[in-house]
């Protein structure tokens, strides 16, 4: 019940950074590139004005004064640039004379930079002028290069930034709505094991989550009230119903003297068998946890088992059958005494007379880590699954009540100690586990 | 002796009453909480049978203020409710005992009896033989012998007959042998009671002439305090 949620916000929160990532990381690198292809262009439009310039030096005055004007870029200004002047056949006129003549137009070449002693990529324009000599132009691309590294660096920061804060925030989203979410399964929890009691916790943010638990509350205190309300009038139609049957069989018994003094003894056990009946129904309504946390004591178990089992050694061979128990000693448990004595009876009872003559009943009592397990199986003809099925459920009412009726008390008994009773194939016959955990959990609030 | 019953029933405690009677208590009728505050004032009541569900009075609530004041009276509390939780309840206010409607006169009478009997107890101490007719039995060294020949008992079947023999000739219900016997609070479908009895039939018969236990049907076994 519980796991599944937890994994639906925490499987939103991942997808969500996940996307959060994507996207970021996609407009970063785009912002990057369109940077990097703009330095480029800019780069090239300083060559080719630069080009523009020296070509317009040799429009005015020929090839000294584009010497001139080679000498004087190289010698002042920033040293951005190289320039390489060869004549036709490729010897180096000016400039730097380690580059090789290229052929006209763009081009990109490693070159090695004498200042810093490492090779450069380098963006060239090369022009061929009418006296047959080409012009080079080159520029380093050093600046490019720097600038992706920090650039790179940057927007890894930031990525990293960025991905830190949706992290953080989307893990406290999770964190908070499972909290929220967990408080109102506990309530839940807390309910389904009987304490009606337990109440949704609001906080002070007085948000959406806080208006899901005052519906709640409201909705378990309704629910709460419905169900004090059936259980008055259950007490009082005990206490009015029983009063006319009782006098019922009274009249039977004592009121003989009109019938001659004769007692119809049929009639009167007919009455206490109904009287029986309708105490064993009210008190199966009657059980919860909560009822049953507020009588329970510490006992020993083993010692209640072994001498139920003991005192119904000879019941059972009185009517043939064989019953033998194996009880675990020492072991104690936290429970209701009474009711845990009935739940063994009835088990018995109901092995008894399920069972032809000659069966064995075997009583049984282990301890199972925090457990105890009893068990009473008989080698009889057992039930079908179906039939296993139905009677295993406390509130089931299909079928015949008389018959079920024992089980279903027993159930609840075990359901009240928040056990539970599983009926099993004894491969012949009927096999009835209850499980008991030793102490019970968490004590309710007084119902 | 004096009775006090509170019951807000008028039906069921005018048939109390008159059984009562019959069984030779003088029986103090009330319905209210106030009435029966009033009557344990001002007359020597031996022991009290209330009502658990007494219209708007509280009876757990009565028994615990009556303990508060020292009212030390026997209080034997009838109820319908069968809940362990109201049993327990019950006893932890103060109350002696628990009896659960519909019940037998006979078994109002053998709780009563019972009651007043501990109460004794308290001024003397109880006798180490019983004695009912030729059965004695020594509550010492938890032997039982009928005519002088031992009864080879296992121990609930001892118990079960000492039960009994605290009330020689009277009616022990099922219920109080249940819960002197077996320490049970219900009575369970199975045949416990019947087949001990009918072990222990077998026993006092082999050692002894004529019936020494006598079933009431529908109530409980009497011991014959002739046989």
């Amino acid at each position: 019940m519980r796991e599944p949620a937890r994994r639906t916000v925490l499987r939103t929160v991942i997808l969500y950074i996940a996307l959060f990532g994507i996207a970021s990381l996609a407009l970063g690198e785009g912002a990057y590139l369109y940077a990097r292809h703009e330095l480029a262009r800019r780069l090239d439009l300083s060559i080719s004005k630069r080009m523009d310039d020296l070509g317009h030096a040799y429009a005015r005055g020929g090839r000294q004064a584009l010497l001139r004007a080679i000498d004087l870029y190289t010698d002042h200004g920033a040293r951005t640039f190289g320039y390489a002047l060869n004549d036709a056949d490729g010897r180096s006129l000016r400039g730097m004379d380690d580059v090789p003549v290229l052929a006209p137009g763009w081009h990109q070449i490693d070159f090695e930079d004498k200042d810093e002693g490492a090779i450069d990529p380098a963006r060239t324009l090369t022009r061929r002028l009418p006296d047959g000599s080409t012009l080079t132009i080159l520029a380093d691309r050093d600046y490019i290069e720097q600038y992706d590294a920090v650039t790179t660096g940057f927007l890894f920061a930031a990525l990293a930034l960025l991905f830190l804060v949706a992290a953080g925030g989307a893990l406290s989203l999770e964190r908070k709505v499972r909290s929220r979410v967990e408080g109102l399964n506990e309530t839940a929890r807390a309910i389904f094991e009987g304490d009606l009691e337990q109440r949704v916790p609001i906080s002070a943010a007085r948000d959406e989550f806080d208006a899901i638990a005052c519906t709640v509350n409201a909705m378990l205190d309704r629910l709460n009230w419905t169900l004090n309300e059936v259980r008055r009038v259950s007490t009082y139609i005990a206490h009015d119903l029983r009063a006319p049957i009782v006098r019922l069989r009274d009249h039977l018994q004592h009121g003989s003297l009109a019938n001659r003094g004769l007692v119809d003894m049929e009639a009167v056990e007919r009455c206490e068998d109904i009287i029986r009946l309708f105490g064993v129904i009210l008190r199966i309504g009657e059980i919860d946890s909560a009822m049953v946390a507020g009588t329970a004591t510490e006992f020993d178990l083993s010692e209640l088992v072994a001498e139920l089992s003991d005192a119904h050694v000879a019941v059972a061979e009185d009517l043939g059958r064989t019953l033998t128990h194996n009880v675990a000693p020492g072991i104690r448990i936290t429970g209701d005494r009474d009711l845990l004595a009935q739940l063994l009876v009835n088990l018995i009872d109901n092995a008894l007379r399920h069972t032809p003559d000659g069966a064995r009943i075997d009583v049984s009592l282990t301890r199972d880590e925090g457990s105890a397990c009893l068990t009473v199986a008989d080698d009889g003809p057992g039930l079908s699954e179906q039939d296993r099925r139905q009677l295993s459920s406390p509130k089931a009412r299909r079928g015949g009540m008389r018959e079920g009726v024992g089980l279903k008390l027993a159930s609840a008994i075990a359901t009240g100690h928040q056990g539970h009773i599983a009926l099993k194939d004894n491969e012949p016959g009927l096999r009835v586990e209850v499980k008991l955990p030793l102490h019970l959990a968490r004590r309710p609030l007084a119902a | 002796m004096q009775i006090l019953l509170v019951e807000d029933d008028r039906q069921i405690a005018e048939r109390v009453a008159s059984d009562l009677g019959r069984s030779g208590y003088q029986v103090i009728d009330v319905a209210t909480a106030e009435e029966a505050r009033d009557a344990l004032a001002t007359n020597p009541i031996e022991a009290v049978v209330l009502d658990r569900l007494l219209g708007n009075d509280d009876a757990i609530a009565m028994i615990a203020d009556w303990r508060r004041a020292g009212v030390k009276t026997p209080v034997l509390v009838v109820s319908s409710l069968s809940g362990v939780a109201d049993r327990i309840e019950g006893l932890a206010a103060g109350a002696d005992d628990y009896l659960i409607k519909p019940f037998h006169t006979e078994e109002l009478d053998a709780r009563l009896r019972a009651l007043l009997r501990a109460r004794d107890r308290h001024a003397q101490r109880e006798a180490d033989i019983l004695t009912c007719g030729s059965i004695r039995i020594d509550r010492r060294h938890r032997t039982a012998e009928r005519g002088g020949t031992p009864l080879m008992l296992q121990p609930r079947e001892y118990r079960l007959l000492e039960a009994l023999a605290l009330s020689p000739g009277q009616v022990v219900p099922r219920s109080m042998l249940l819960e002197k016997v077996w320490n049970l609070n219900f009575d369970p479908r199975t045949k416990i009671i019947e087949t001990h009895i009918s072990r222990l039939r077998d026993k006092l018969d082999f050692a002894g002439e004529g019936e020494a236990i006598e079933t009431v049907r529908g109530i409980g076994y009497r011991l014959r305090d002739d046989a």
